[in-house]
């Protein structure tokens, strides 16, 4: 369990994806969930189906991390097509079925906004099985960087995101012993009156947080010593660079966007 | 202490809050219907002990650790996916929350009675936009939306709301005789 939260729904791999640059990878799927909107006939759709289908062939992650990626919104997925299929009344009436009639328009805009959906999940779910949430802190602090003139603490912000990443095992095992400590103490989470068991959380929270206050002391004065003087100057540990791999999917990317453009219909 | 190492303090602490959300997510108490969750209680606790600055960014902190895969929404889930279907919401909705709980309190003292006040807005501000999202990603009716969404989580919401409260003042106190309370 521990393992899961400090690495995310990554799995680890060696494939193109997985080593592309994550900022390539956070533009690219920015634009993708951008341009999916503009699909809009059988060809265009294609295009962007085979396109996500290439990814996931080339990042060789299984099919079942990408499925569970799906679970929480399969329901959306189905739901809005059932809603286009009923309210939707453009085409030719395919079936009625309980004095409802299915038209075949209404099939088709279900269908085409379902994969959207579809397409939309699958794409975003790519960037956090390839790459680490550490990966993308330093991404996202590389590509914010311009707002740094307009004040905007992006330095700070990625700091804390990894400080966040770092304590978050530590923190749950920190949870988890507290609670023994507190159970062998007699303290009962799980049986007994509600009064009891309300009352039972107060000394596993009180520690847990001011310990977070302890901590932040020993960290600020641990970081002070080795000369932190925020972002200024700071050299990185982890170097991001485009390789030429990225320029090929970008060009590639290129391609699928103009193709995108030029067979759908205006 | 000086301004910056006061801020690097904070900016540690507002951290390890956004972390102890997502830990205190995972956990529950069985309660009878509708057990009681550990991240609005969180929730509410982040805004009462730090205030509207921190409390809030470390709504934030949580909300992006989610957006970039680390597991720490409600039952280990994470994703874009889960902050814009339909209990995202609630997600968003703690935003407003924390900065309504935080402001509150601010404005006028922090004392077992403001808080408890402050966090009984922020559970009927969470409530609120929590359903308002539902109903429309969902298409529900506002009846329909009002049932699955508010009733079954006012009178848990409530009893969180005071325990956020109380146990907030109890840890701003603690932290204060103990010479730790910069916010």
């Amino acid at each position: 369990m521990n393992n899961s939260l400090i690495i995310g729904q990554y799995v680890p791999g060696n494939s193109l994806i997985h080593r592309l640059d994550p900022r390539t990878k956070i533009t690219v799927i920015f634009f993708f969930v951008f341009i999916v909107f503009f699909a809009n006939n059988v060809v265009s759709y294609s295009i962007l189906t085979l396109f996500a289908i290439a990814c996931i062939v080339t990042s060789r992650v299984p099919i079942r991390f990408i499925a569970k990626g799906l679970t929480p919104v399969w329901f959306l997925i189905i739901f809005t097509f059932i809603l286009h299929l009923i309210v939707t009344k453009e085409g030719t009436v395919l079936l009625e079925i309980l004095g409802f009639k299915i038209y075949s328009g209404g099939v088709i805009q279900g269908f085409a906004i379902s994969m959207r959906f579809f397409l939309l999940i699958l794409v975003t779910s790519l960037l956090t099985l390839t790459t680490t949430p550490i990966e993308i802190t330093d991404a996202i602090e590389e590509m914010l960087h311009p707002l740094k003139k307009l004040k905007f603490p992006v330095h700070e912000l990625a700091l804390m995101m990894s400080i966040s990443l770092r304590f978050i095992p530590t923190l749950m095992q920190e949870t988890e012993k507290i609670s023994k400590a507190q159970a062998s103490r007699g303290v009962d989470f799980k049986t007994g009156p509600i009064k009891e068991r309300i009352k039972a959380i107060v000394p596993l929270l009180i520690p847990l947080f001011i310990s977070a206050f302890k901590r932040a002391e020993e960290l600020a004065m641990a970081m002070e010593a080795r000369g932190y003087q925020g972002g200024e100057g700071r050299t990185k540990l982890r170097e991001l660079k485009i390789e030429k791999r990225d320029m090929l999917i970008f060009v590639l990317f290129v391609f699928v966007i103009a193709g995108l453009f030029y067979f759908r219909s205006w | 202490m000086s301004d910056s190492s006061l801020k690097l303090r904070m900016m540690i602490v507002t951290a390890l809050f956004a972390a102890i959300i997502g830990v205190l997510a995972q956990v529950t108490i069985p309660l009878p219907l509708v057990p009681i969750t550990g991240q609005t209680l969180a929730i509410g606790l982040a805004a009462t002990i730090l205030g509207w600055r921190y409390g809030t960014l470390s709504i934030l902190l949580y909300l992006a650790l989610g957006a970039i895969g680390v597991p720490v929404f409600a039952q280990m889930s994470a994703g874009v996916g889960i902050l814009f279907g339909p209990t995202g919401g609630y997600l968003f909705s703690f935003i407003p929350t924390a900065l309504c709980i935080g402001l509150y309190l601010e404005k006028t003292s922090f004392n077992l009675k403001n808080a408890i006040i402050a966090n009984i807005i922020g559970m009927f501000i969470s409530l609120l936009l929590g359903t308002v999202w539902l109903k429309y990603i969902a298409e529900l009716s506002w009846g329909a939306a009002f049932a699955s969404g508010v009733a079954p989580f006012l009178i848990v919401g409530l009893i969180k709301a005071v325990l956020a409260a109380w146990i907030g003042i109890m840890v701003r106190q603690r932290l204060a005789s103990a010479n730790l309370l910069y916010a």
